[in-house]
């Protein structure tokens, strides 16, 4: 509840709202010292109004006046297009160097993650890892001694460099890994072969 | 827009929205020029009624101008009312004045606000014709006495009120006060007004009986 005084300022500045008018006009009716305090109130605001409005001295205005016509030269040159880019342009910075970082760490974070995922692939799906070391080259399925299909472009090469990898991880010795360079590709006919695969070792084929 | 037959601009019809979009996109030195005819007087008069001093009123003036023109293209937004914006502008520049004033007054100065006189440190051209309003309207001169002893929070609100017309949201939000300490000022001015008047009237009636 706003005491009287308050009150009597808002009605006199026509700060109230209708129900706190009628409320104020009721209590002038009750009270006169509030009527009173109202009343002298509003006598010496009304004084106010003899206030006089004053003009600034001409050369003043003028001079104001040049300053105006003055940004009226600027104004008619042509405003360079970085003007109207204006003041956004610390925005657009920002916001480049906030896409710029983000990219550039989302790619760190995606090529770190993915590097193990690959090695892994690579060591429990040799056929698929082959697959795609050899995309761009001739594809020549071959079998080893233990009738695991190979398919790669250089039967030789990078079959066997696939190979000694593996058998040099799995640590075969390096009988193992002469005899497996040893290894010549099959015709496409032998695939479909049911029955057990032979070695066919290039420098000991037998008629 | 309003154009007459010729196709010339009658600016004088124009509000200050329109005025302001002709000045800022033609650089129409013209259109600002009636702008500053509508409110140059109460912009100097609230200016001159707060600092006491036409010098320092004129300098206020310019400088409040000035940053107008200047600041139009960055910051002034064609929503809000043009001359709400100016008052602003001419508000702090002359709030910014008292307290660099007042700060001097503190440490050098033996003058008070007693000494404040709305015409009393005109220059000397002007002083004639001040001293012939003195005596044509010795009720507004008193007036004007009074005003100016008020302290300044209570005298900035009865003038942003009388010059500017402002609401006391308006007033509240300028002086950055809430709106029943800014009503406050007002009912608190007023009564300093009265007790100032009824002081006067009774040295009066003092001098009369002698």
């Amino acid at each position: 509840m706003q005491n009287v005084d308050e009150l009597c300022i808002k009605y006199l500045m026509d700060e109230l709202d209708p129900s706190e008018k009628i409320l104020v006009e009721k209590k002038m009716r009750e009270d006169p010292n509030v009527l009173i305090e109202i009343e002298s109130l509003r006598s010496t605001l009304k004084k106010l109004d003899a206030l006089p409005f004053k003009n600034p001295p001409g050369d003043v205005v003028d001079r104001v006046c040049q300053i105006a016509r003055e940004r009226k030269v600027n104004a008619t040159k042509p405003i360079p297009l970085m003007n109207s880019f204006g003041s956004n342009a610390r925005y657009w910075g920002a916001a480049a160097a906030i896409v710029l970082s983000f990219s550039v760490g989302t790619y760190f974070l995606f090529s770190n993650n993915s590097q193990p995922a690959n090695l892994n692939a690579a060591a429990n799906t040799e056929v698929t890892t082959q697959k795609s070391n050899q995309a761009n080259s001739n594809v020549q399925p071959w079998v080893d001694h233990n009738n695991i299909l190979y398919i790669q472009a250089n039967n030789t090469s990078a079959g066997n460099s696939s190979l000694a990898s593996q058998a040099a991880t799995s640590s075969t010795d390096s009988v193992f890994m002469q005899s497996m360079k040893k290894l010549t590709p099959l015709n496409g006919t032998m695939l479909n072969a049911q029955k057990p695969l032979d070695l066919h070792l290039a420098s000991d084929k037998q008629e | 827009m309003r154009h007459t037959k010729r196709n010339t601009i009658n600016y004088s019809e124009l509000d200050d929205r329109e005025l302001v979009r002709i000045y800022r996109k033609n650089g129409d030195e013209r259109a600002f020029s009636v702008l500053l005819d509508r409110h140059k007087a109460k912009i100097y008069s609230y200016i001159y009624s707060m600092v006491g001093r036409a010098d320092v009123a004129n300098d206020i003036f310019q400088e409040t101008f000035t940053k107008v023109i200047t600041k139009l293209d960055e910051t002034y937004n064609e929503q809000g009312k043009w001359i709400a914006w100016v008052m602003r502008i001419a508000h702090n520049a002359t709030i910014d004045y008292i307290r660099k004033q007042k700060r001097f007054v503190d440490v050098n100065s033996n003058t008070t606000d007693d000494d404040y006189d709305f015409y009393e440190r005109l220059p000397d051209d002007k002083l004639i014709d001040a001293e012939t309003r003195l005596e044509k309207d010795e009720a507004k001169n008193s007036l004007m006495k009074h005003i100016a002893n008020l302290p300044d929070e209570q005298r900035q609100v009865v003038m942003l009120r009388h010059y500017y017309e402002m609401s006391f949201k308006e007033i509240a939000e300028l002086t950055n006060v809430s709106i029943n300490t800014a009503l406050g000022r007002m009912r608190y001015a007023l009564i300093n007004l009265r007790k100032m008047f009824e002081q006067e009237n009774g040295d009066e009636v003092k001098y009369a009986k002698r």
